[in-house]
């Protein structure tokens, strides 16, 4: 119904432009007139469904799955059970993956890292994350979050798409969609990735990821690169001036407006539109990527890697410009955090890539006093197992995947910050007390931006689709009154 | 839904006449109704349908008198009886869509079935006033409608725009100067009908049809998911193209797709077709489950079947009965079924050499199989004198049996010629031939011994840690406890007279005389990015050991060899070597044996098991130098059979197993929840199995293109319409449910699909009839009036204008720059492509992946270009072309800034650009405006008006001026691509032109067809 919508207003626009186009106004006018509608484009009709807590979300994805128990979910008590096997009313026969199914035990693996309470509200972190326990009563950990998938590929897809199976659009292409962009010179959804210390040899990410699905192309993500040019094809040919495309694109606009007055398809002006705003993508991503302005305090309080192009740090800086210029959906991908072989190596150098940065984000939002209206998402697709993969000391333990419960933390926009969400058994394998689906979080989080995740849908065939699929309720506690 | 909206932007058509129910009421009940009045039973509520007439108008709907009916006062409550009910998710009805129901039952309640589930009749062809514009059938149907609306067809377009239009349609291809100039001059009546059928025999025209079936067909030259590794199915494609140009008949065409194997006798090409069902995506991820994604690999080609033949969301009945169309889940396994018996691994199972998956086919290959039959001879040669030189050996058996436990080899201290630390570590000379490390301590490290020796046949190196009361502990290393780990042992060698010639040395086996629980020697041989482990003695640290490591071959040059080892601290810590030793032997026998072969050592002869008794005899003879020798040469031939059985190309193919698979309804879809058993069957509701059809792919193929089938045809010509009107006359491709878009010419439809079949299928001649039309012909020049009443353009009274597929307009840009190479087939190519793609996402990160082609490959067809799944080419998606991930039958068409930013800065176009200026500048003749005028009709087809000349011209004098100022950044433009540059040509005129030829590609008509 929405297409259906949608499609009725951008007929209505172009009404009026052939209405317009009979009394006379000139063709370069009323192609920047549809401009306000094809690039810049409004949020669709009916949305924002409520009044919003949140204009735009920042979504820190840490792939390949932080370990809940190392992290944020303290189990002090299995210390004492070291190396025992993990009790069958416990693991209770359910699917492992094909890593670790085929052990002859499943040997616990206490963690070896030491757990504070921190800031007013009392907030467990583990000693990997002194950055993100300073924030402590910015944030709300959720500890309870639980998927579907076993597997990165369909858990990331089931987390960002509502289903594991590849097709449908991503978050930021959904809300990209719904509420539109604000900024005509920036893409409304931007991606950028980064690699962790943590483990190198990761697993690897995808364009689908940001892919739009059955939504029109124009609602996919836009990935910012740290090498060549940040936008694919932005920077002009070597050889050609400014002043040489300039020349360019006037020929092509005058050219194109004939064609226009001939053929009076609506498709011509659009394209006119788009020249320009490719034009202006050409000065505006530069000035964002340049961090040569960003003052010397700010960088510091990012850390060491601030500087590093393509590092998680300059990313989560590009994120706060990005929302500063009003970009609707900003993705970040830190990868390194599938650690199968090792927690105790791999772990804490992928910490100090990541912990850093993200607590200097929310700071750094909150001084410009942005923090109220960004909601930013901290978190991976699925969690680890209490159970030892391979060698087991306690010094040395890997852990396999584990979708039946992860810890991640959400802030800003709308959400009461300073609490912990949700309880684990004593071996943080089964949830215990406020289970979170991966589609209740994201229904949440459209409720911040004002959006209620029933009513955002996109009929293919036949069949009204939506981020949540069929599933999906309100978070209370997490909101805000 | 949709339907109402595009029907109610036309004129009062619809009030005319009695309601349609399929058209107007149909979508109404199904989009608010069917949801839990349909046909899910576990969903229903209230035990009513509203999908089946007899249920309806018993419970429901009282025939001519709305007030009294159910459904009525329901629809139209206003207390909390008012369907549908106002919680989340329910649409309400508007005010519109109630008056429609209500009439409709005033009027009688004619009911119809659902218009797609009951075989096309060809219908009467329609009459028109105008007789004099329809050229044939086709246009009869669309013009009775238009004059119904009060509309009038558009003219004919110019020969130039036809002619243009043909070829991009047809080939994919801008029609050449000559072929232009030669059907300008053609002035006969037939001018138009040949130029028609050139263009069908063009080979090309199976190039263009192919990218439509290859998105269909989900085709990529990867197998997808995250790891995405690489697969072959070229032949597959190259078949495709094959069977358009053919004008294979789309019956047979779906037979061998989707059952070749099965026909009796079948041919190669017949094989390589059921390379079909093999082209979805494998989970190859480590830890997946091999169960979950056999069916999902089967669910893909399900639904796949379903879109592609079908036109129904076949895939929503997957975890419940279809909530809108009457396809159950029993339907749904039945069709699993089908496909459930192909001998394969839901996670893929070993790759091929090529990295196909089983059921795998090798390709004919004549000249490897030779070379392959040469290289089996040898081997077969090399393991008969194997054989008996062991039998030659095995006398000697025993009494090496009875020494062997007691053996010590003979070794040879080696002696550093140099001996470097990365970290600067110190190694001092001890009286033993050891050296014992002192001074900086860093947490890792790697040192570098170079050392020479004169002994031949050397079997093995050993290094030795020796314990010292100077390190930690008085133990071997310099870690904590004196402990050391070793991460790595690296060998390099050269013949002594020539040291710098350095190769490295295969060591193929580690033992050591004592090893940690948490050692993986192996690991020092085979280090892994991620795994610093290796050797270590813990806690026997006061102890010297040792560890051996054998080469592959016997080594040692006669001469002298210098050897180069490294060996690894990376452990970390400072787990590094405290004092140590390296010696070489050419002992037989020099390694620590393993704790079985001691044991059967140790037990008498006729006590030992026919396990130990082998493993002796494998033991004594692998280590006979006479022996080893052969073997050797066996490895290498090997080695040589497998490099060549890598290269001989293979596809993957469907198969059948002898005995077939189980098959059950899977409870919520999930794979491990089994309910009933079933066995194959076509859905309940469409007509059966043909009688004498087999119940396996092949029966089902029959009953795909059995005439009754009511879909396939339907289906299949609306997406050959949608290719030359850019819309289907059913604009939801994928769904001729009651949830998709009536047809906007049902009559038509119906007309089409009974005259593909009458003609057994003929793609060619129904195309053909399409693009004779008159309605084919017209100009896409829109009126106002045309715009107001008809912005979409779905009544047809003027020619459809859109945007070029991705493929197309890159193959277009290439063929005006003349640098189109027209070679088809074969194994895809890499074109340019910005660095870093795949190396950004892939899972290693400092290897160059992307490989660019070179020569000729750069400018093939897009069609041939690699298709990495999870990074598809940006030149083509960012057109809109789809991921190939999964089916897709009618790709978006989207107008983005990123498509400006790909024509004008993409080294593709830049290089395209510069070389269509060469072309302008030699071929255009003397002036600026002839020259205009020459690379105008090129991308175009017609010639300029003279005001696009004084556009261009204006703006190449303004650049023009400015690169005779700016030389440097002539040269720099002018480098762009690999294509070859005229230097005979003035440069800074050939750079302006360059930028003018940029604008022409850049145009919106060039990158049109209208």
């Amino acid at each position: 119904m929405n297409s259906i919508l949608k499609q009725t207003a951008a007929l209505a626009t172009r009404r009026h432009f052939f209405s317009r186009m009979a009394t006379g106004i000139g063709i370069p006018a009323l192609a920047s007139l549809l401009n306000a509608n094809t690039v810049a484009h409004p949020p669709l009709p009916g949305f924002p469904h409520h009044a919003p807590k949140a204009k735009r979300i920042i979504y820190l994805h840490q792939s390949g799955a932080p370990s809940q128990m190392d992290l944020f979910d303290p189990k002090p008590q299995l210390k004492s059970r070291f190396a025992e096997d993990l009790p069958d009313s416990i693991r209770k026969g359910q699917r492992l993956t094909g890593m670790t199914s085929g052990q002859k035990s499943f040997p616990v693996a206490p963690s070896k890292f030491t757990f504070a309470q921190h800031g007013q509200s009392g907030t467990w972190f583990s000693e990997l994350l002194p950055h993100t326990a300073s924030i402590a009563d910015k944030i709300t950990v959720i500890r309870s979050m639980f998927t579907e998938a076993i597997n990165h590929d369909p858990a990331i897809t089931f987390i960002q798409t509502g289903s594991q199976i590849a097709g449908r659009p991503c978050f930021g292409s959904w809300v990209s969609y719904g509420l539109g962009s604000e900024n005509q010179d920036l893409p409304a959804f931007v991606v950028m990735i980064s690699r962790g210390r943590g483990r190198r040899v990761d697993q690897p990410l995808y364009d689908r990821l940001w892919g739009s699905g059955f939504l029109p192309s124009r609602y996919q993500g836009v990935k910012f690169r740290s090498d060549g040019d940040p936008v694919l094809f932005l920077s002009n040919p070597n050889g050609v001036s400014q002043q040489v495309r300039r020349s360019m694109l006037d020929d092509i606009a005058r050219v194109n407006e004939i064609n226009l007055k001939e053929f009076a398809d609506p498709e011509i002006a659009t394209r006119i539109a788009q020249y320009e705003m490719a034009y202006r993508m050409q000065t505006s991503v530069p000035e964002l990527t340049d961090l040569s302005k960003e003052p010397e305090s700010v960088l510091k309080m990012y850390g060491p890697d601030a500087r590093t192009p393509g590092s998680y740090a300059s990313n989560c800086i590009l994120a706060r410009r990005l929302a500063e210029r009003g970009v609707r959906f900003i993705q970040l991908y830190h990868m390194g955090w599938d650690h199968h072989e090792s927690v105790p190596r791999q772990l804490p150098p992928q910490c100090q890539d990541a912990d850093q940065p993200s607590a200097a984000l929310i700071k750094d939002l909150e001084q410009r006093g942005m923090l109220e209206e960004t909601l930013v998402i901290w978190g991976g697709e699925f969690g680890r197992t209490v159970y030892c993969q391979g060698t087991l000391t306690p010094d040395q333990y890997g852990r396999d995947h584990h979708p039946r419960c992860y810890s991640l933390w959400v802030a800003g926009g709308g959400i009461k910050g300073g609490q912990s969400i949700g309880e684990t058994d004593d071996y943080s394998y089964n949830i215990v007390a406020d289970p979170i689906h991966v589609h209740d979080l994201n229904a949440t989080m459209l409720h911040c931006l004002g959006v209620d995740h029933l009513r955002l849908t996109y009929r293919y065939q036949g069949r009204d689709f939506r981020l949540t699929d069929v599933g999906g309720s309100l978070i209370r506690r997490l909101l805000k009154a | 839904m949709q339907a109402l909206f595009l029907l109610g932007l036309l004129s009062a058509y619809a009030h005319a006449q009695t309601i349609d129910f399929n058209r107007e009421i149909r979508p109404i009940l199904s989009d608010r109704c069917f949801t839990c009045h349909g046909p899910d039973a576990a969903e229903r509520k209230a035990n009513l349908r509203l999908d089946l007439e007899s249920d309806a108008k018993r419970k429901a709907i009282l025939p001519g008198n709305a007030t009294s009916s159910p459904l009525y006062q329901r629809i139209t409550a206003t207390n909390a009886l008012r369907m549908p009910p106002a919680y989340a998710g329910h649409k309400k009805l508007a005010d519109r869509e109630i008056a429609l129901i209500e009439r409709w039952i005033r009027e009688g309640a004619k009911w119809q079935s659902h218009w797609a589930f009951t075989s096309p009749q060809k219908p009467a062809i329609p009459t028109t006033r105008n007789t004099a514009w329809p050229r044939n059938n086709i246009d009869r149907f669309l013009l009775a409608r238009l004059e119904k609306e009060g509309l009038a067809p558009s003219p004919e377009a110019s020969k130039e725009t036809l002619i243009r239009r043909l070829s991009l349609d047809i080939t994919g291809l801008p029609p050449t100067p000559a072929e232009l100039a030669a059907f300008l001059a053609d002035k006969s009546p037939a001018a138009y009908e040949n130029l028609v059928d050139r263009l069908f025999a063009s080979p090309h025209y199976g190039e263009r049809m192919a990218v439509d079936w290859l998105d269909a067909a989900r085709y990529a030259d990867t197998h997808g998911y995250q790891v995405d590794p690489e697969k072959e199915m070229w032949a597959w494609r190259d078949w495709v193209v094959n069977a358009f140009n053919r004008n294979q008949t789309f019956d047979q065409f779906t037979i061998d797709q989707m059952a070749g194997d099965l026909l009796p006798n079948p041919t190669l090409d017949q094989r390589i077709a059921t390379g079909f069902h093999r082209n979805h995506r494998v989970n190859t991820e480590a830890g997946s489950i091999a169960a979950e994604f056999h069916v999902e690999n089967i669910v893909d080609r399900i639904s796949t079947v379903g879109t592609v033949w079908l036109g129904l969301t076949v895939g929503c009945s997957r975890c419940h009965d279809h909530k809108f169309d009457p396809l159950t889940m029993r339907d749904f396994y039945s069709l699993f079924a089908f496909f459930n018996n192909v001998p394969e691994v839901g996670t893929g199972g070993p790759r091929d050499g090529r990295g196909n998956l089983q059921p795998v086919m090798k390709l004919p290959a004549p000249e490897l199989e030779a070379q392959l039959a040469a290289v089996q001879y040898k081997l077969t040669a090399a393991r008969s004198e194997l054989k008996s030189i062991e039998t030659r050996l095995a006398p000697a058996q025993t009494a090496w049996e009875s020494k062997a436990l007691a053996h010590q080899p003979r070794w040879h201290t080696l002696e550093a010629r140099d001996l470097k630390s990365r970290e600067g570590v110190l190694f001092e000379k001890q009286n033993d031939g050891s050296y014992f490390a002192s001074g900086p301590k860093p947490d890792r490290d790697v040192i570098t011994v170079t050392a020479q020796t004169h002994l031949r046949d050397i079997t093995a190196f050993r290094l030795e840690l020796i314990p010292d009361p100077r390190l930690p502990a008085g133990g071997s290393g310099r870690g904590p406890n004196g402990r050391a780990v070793i991460t790595l042992f690296e060998a390099q060698q050269a013949r002594l007279a020539e040291p710098s010639k350095l190769r490295p040395l295969d060591l193929a086996t580690a033992t050591a005389s004592y090893a940690s629980p948490e050692s993986v020697l192996i690991r020092v041989l085979r280090p892994m990015q991620q795994l610093t482990r290796g050797w270590s003695v813990e806690p026997e640290l006061d102890k010297p050991h040792s560890l051996v490591l054998e080469p592959r071959q016997l080594t040692g040059y006669a001469g002298g060899t210098a050897f180069t080892f490294k060996i690894g601290n990376e452990y970390g810590a400072a787990h590094l070597l405290g004092r140590f030793r390296l010696s070489v032997t050419d002992d037989p026998y020099p390694d620590f044996p393993s704790e079985d072969v001691t044991a059967a050592l140790r037990t008498a002869p006729a006590a030992r098991t026919p396990e130990e008794q082998t493993l002796l005899r494998r033991y004594y003879l692998q280590r006979q130098p006479e022996r080893r020798v052969i073997n050797d040469t066996i490895t290498r031939l090997n080695t040589q059979r497998t490099a060549i059985e890598n290269k001989i190309p293979s596809t993957m193919i469907m198969k059948e197993m002898g005995v077939p698979r189980d098959t059950f309804v899977l409870t919520r879809g999930a794979y491990e929840k089994r309910a009933e058993k079933v066995t194959a069957a076509t859905p309940a509701f469409l007509p059966p199995l043909p009688t004498d059809a087999p119940k396996n792919r092949l029966g089902l193929a029959q009953w795909l293109v059995s005439p009754s089938n009511p879909l396939t045809a339907r289906v299949m010509v609306n997406r050959l319409w949608q290719m030359y009107f850019g819309n289907g006359l059913v604009r939801t491709a994928e769904d001729f449910g009651s949830q998709g878009i009536p047809p906007t010419h049902p009559e038509l439809l119906d007309y089409l699909a009974t005259e593909f079949v009458r003609s057994g299928w003929d793609r060619k001649a129904l195309q053909k009839q399409i693009v004779m039309s008159a309605a084919y012909r017209q100009s896409a020049k829109a009126t106002p009036e045309l715009l107001e009443k008809d912005p979409e353009n779905l009544l047809l009274a003027r020619g459809a204008r859109f945007r070029l597929p991705a493929e197309t307009i890159r193959d277009q840009a290439l063929a005006v720059a003349g640098l189109l190479q027209p070679k088809m087939g074969g194994p895809p190519v890499k074109p340019y492509q910005p660095d870093g793609l795949w190396e950004q996402l892939s899972v290693i990160d400092d290897r160059k992946l992307y490989i660019r082609s070179t020569g000729d490959d750069l400018w093939r067809r897009s069609l041939y270009t690699y298709w990495k799944r999870t990074v598809p080419p940006p030149s083509m998606t960012t057109f809109d072309a789809p991921t190939r991930e999964f089916c897709v039958v009618k790709r978006t068409r989207s107008s983005t800034p990123l498509q400006a930013l790909a024509l004008l800065n993409d080294e593709t176009y830049v290089e395209a650009a510069r070389v269509l200026a060469q072309r302008m500048l030699r071929e255009g003749g003397p002036t600026p405006s002839a020259r205009i005028a020459h690379g105008f009709r090129l991308a175009t087809s017609r010639t300029p008006s003279t005001a696009e000349i004084a556009v261009l011209s204006a703006g190449l004098e303004r650049r023009l001026a400015a690169y005779k100022q700016d030389s440097a950044a002539v040269t720099q433009l002018l480098a762009a691509g690999e294509a070859p540059r005229d230097a005979s040509l003035p440069q800074p005129e050939l750079a302006a032109y360059t930028t003018l030829a940029a604008v022409i590609l850049n145009l919106d008509e060039v990158v049109t067809r209208q």
